[in-house]
């Protein structure tokens, strides 16, 4: 079986204490669990795009969540019975998945997304502030200065639960969440930030916005952030906020 | 509205939207990497019997209907079916003609000019309508389809909207209409609504205790997080849908489970089927325009075979969960597979459409 890993392996020692789920999810998917281990986002992007770039012909579709991986398994296909192809399924996965931990992801691209952290914008900036014991400015400069990685793309079209916050930023969901978060808002919660595309209820901390439209079905890739994008944000007054939003 | 509609205008014309229309096809499969859900009819195998019923590809853009239906003029002939749900329909009086029942599950000729009503269901909760050629609305990501979750597509049907249909439509309506009556297909020739439909219709499809609904399931992955006690009370009551149910997914109200103790989960691919239990204890099945990941614990998965059941739960239904293993599923998607296969089968024998 030829498959591409898709790039030279970094080893990355399994953890033993952390063993991998395989099994059937439903009659049309199965599914891998890395669970804790540290490598296991990695190992869910490498795999998925493996199975991207040399599919295999009992899949139909690869998607990559936190530390777990969703396969559909080719059950539209009348010619081989569904069983055989969640065994293949399931049999390669297992022969597989362990060796993804020691894999790299592809690298995404390299995306700068303005963002302004103006307080009428950032409704939640004094609350992190003083939950995490640094001031608004340095709240910004931390968030403006991390690099983050598009580790899953998922919940809805154009958005990214981005990774590498910087602890000192870690901050617990709110208590109750918002009913409704505008389009553009940047959020943080846990060692994560995002940036939602389009109005909806959220219980992450809103601490700037962003004025690019974040996905447009008539773009090539229609999302502005994608599986495996290296991303960071950069800082932009008010006045540009403006000028940017009126200009989508 | 920019300019008059004249009379045979490839357009349907929205007098009256239902309690929600929209425009399907069978939706964007394979799209969850940029977190889109499949979206489509919610039964494609209704949506792709209508199509076939019209002499349409299974591709071809319809409309789903919801419960009380919609009232749409027709700017030019059109042969069209309605499958799903058992709604009536009914054209209303005017310049085509007076009031006159029009009779699903087959296809069947209606004149330019005639308003048609859908009303609301004595049993199921949706229904799909094909008409020849097709709905002609802008593909967007390859598909004509609404994702209404994700506001990429049409939006769902208001008064006053025009919807473009092939712009053929009148004559392949004619020259199939022909095909399958019988009749002369010269439009001038015979006034097609002689006889508009066939006597034969394709057999209903909807669950068979409707509003009682079973639902074959497999165990979710997570389901042994919660307790037997809950997992007791999951099997052994019937929920009722809730108001609040749409595309995205259907909420069951209940005996709410003891969810204490559940932990946090990291967000994990979900598709349709999946069924969450959220901190309240009441599930939440996931349809056609489900998020793309989620956190809730997942305790069950609807077999794929159940679509058509799903797509008839409206609110008040109750739902049961019946557990079957992977292999009663395998054999439950494979009957109902060839049940789709033997349908088509008949339509294609009954309607023998000319090559175009």
């Amino acid at each position: 079986m030829t498959r591409s890993p898709p790039s030279a392996a970094t080893p990355s020692p399994p953890d033993p204490a952390a063993p991998i789920r395989i099994e059937p999810c439903g009659d049309a998917w199965v599914m891998v669990d890395w669970g804790s281990h540290p490598q296991a986002n990695v190992a869910a992007r490498a795999l998925a795009a493996c199975l991207r770039t040399a599919p295999q012909p009992f899949c139909t579709e690869a998607v990559a969540g936190m530390r777990t991986l969703a396969v559909r398994i080719a059950v539209d296909d009348a010619s081989i019975p569904r069983g055989r192809q969640r065994e293949a399924a399931l049999e390669w996965l297992r022969a597989t998945a362990s060796e993804a931990l020691g894999w790299q992801a592809p690298a995404g691209g390299q995306v700068v997304l303005p963002a302004c952290y103006d307080p009428a914008m950032a409704p939640d900036l004094d609350e992190v502030a003083a939950a995490t014991g640094l001031t608004t400015a340095e709240v910004v400069a931390i968030h403006s200065g991390c690099i983050f990685t598009a580790e899953v793309v998922g919940f809805m079209p154009g958005f990214a639960y981005l990774g590498g916050l910087d602890p000192r930023l870690k901050i617990d969901r709110r208590a109750s969440p918002r009913p409704r978060v505008p389009e553009g808002g940047i959020a943080i919660a846990g060692l994560q930030t995002a940036v939602y595309p389009s109005p909806t209820p959220g219980g992450w901390s809103l601490i700037g916005r962003c004025p690019l439209r974040l996905f447009d079905p008539a773009r090539t890739p229609p999302a502005l952030m994608n599986e495996g994008d290296t991303l960071r944000f950069e800082p932009i007054d008010a006045a540009t906020f403006e000028r940017l939003w009126a200009a989508r | 509205m920019g300019r008059a509609v004249s009379a045979q205008d490839a357009v349907i014309e929205v007098v009256k939207a239902g309690l929600l229309d929209s425009v399907q096809d069978l939706g964007r499969p394979g799209q969850a990497r940029i977190a889109l859900s499949r979206g489509g009819a919610m039964d494609r195998s209704a949506m792709t019997l209508a199509n076939a019923l019209v002499g349409n590809t299974p591709d071809a853009a319809g409309l789903e209907i919801t419960g009380p239906g919609p009232t749409l003029r027709l700017h030019c002939d059109l042969w069209l079916a309605t499958v799903g749900a058992r709604h009536a329909v009914s054209r209303l009086p005017g310049e085509a003609g007076g009031a006159l029942a029009l009779p699903t599950g087959r296809p069947v000729f209606v004149p330019a000019g005639s308003v048609l009503r859908w009303q609301a269901p004595p049993a199921g909760w949706r229904s799909w309508i094909a008409m020849a050629g097709g709905l002609a609305v802008p593909a967007v990501l390859a598909s004509r389809s609404a994702h209404l979750a994700s506001g990429i597509g049409p939006a769902r049907l208001e008064a006053g909207r025009l919807l473009p249909l092939h712009p053929r439509a009148a004559e392949l309506s004619n020259r199939r209409a022909a095909a399958v009556l019988g009749l002369p297909d010269d439009p001038e020739a015979t006034p097609p609504w002689r006889r508009t439909a066939p006597r034969w219709q394709v057999a209903e499809d909807l669950p068979p205790e409707w509003p009682e609904i079973e639902l074959p399931v497999l165990a979710g992955r997570h389901v042994g997080m919660v307790s037997d006690a809950a997992r007791d009370a999951l099997f052994e009551q019937g929920w009722t849908v809730g108001a609040q149910s749409n595309r995205q997914g259907l909420r069951l109200h209940g005996r709410a489970l003891d969810t204490r103790g559940l932990p946090q989960l990291a967000s994990e691919p979900v598709s349709v089927g999946t069924v969450q239990l959220p901190p309240a204890g009441e599930p939440v099945i996931l349809l056609a325009e489900h998020q793309t990941t989620g956190g809730y614990p997942r305790i069950l998965e609807v077999a794929s075979a159940a679509e058509h059941l799903l797509a008839q739960a409206g609110a008040g239904c109750r739902v049961r969960f019946r557990l079957v293993g992977l292999d009663e599923a395998d054999d439950l998607a494979r009957s109902r597979a060839r049940e789709l296969e033997l349908r088509l089968a008949g339509v294609r024998q009954a309607c023998p459409y000319p090559d175009e």
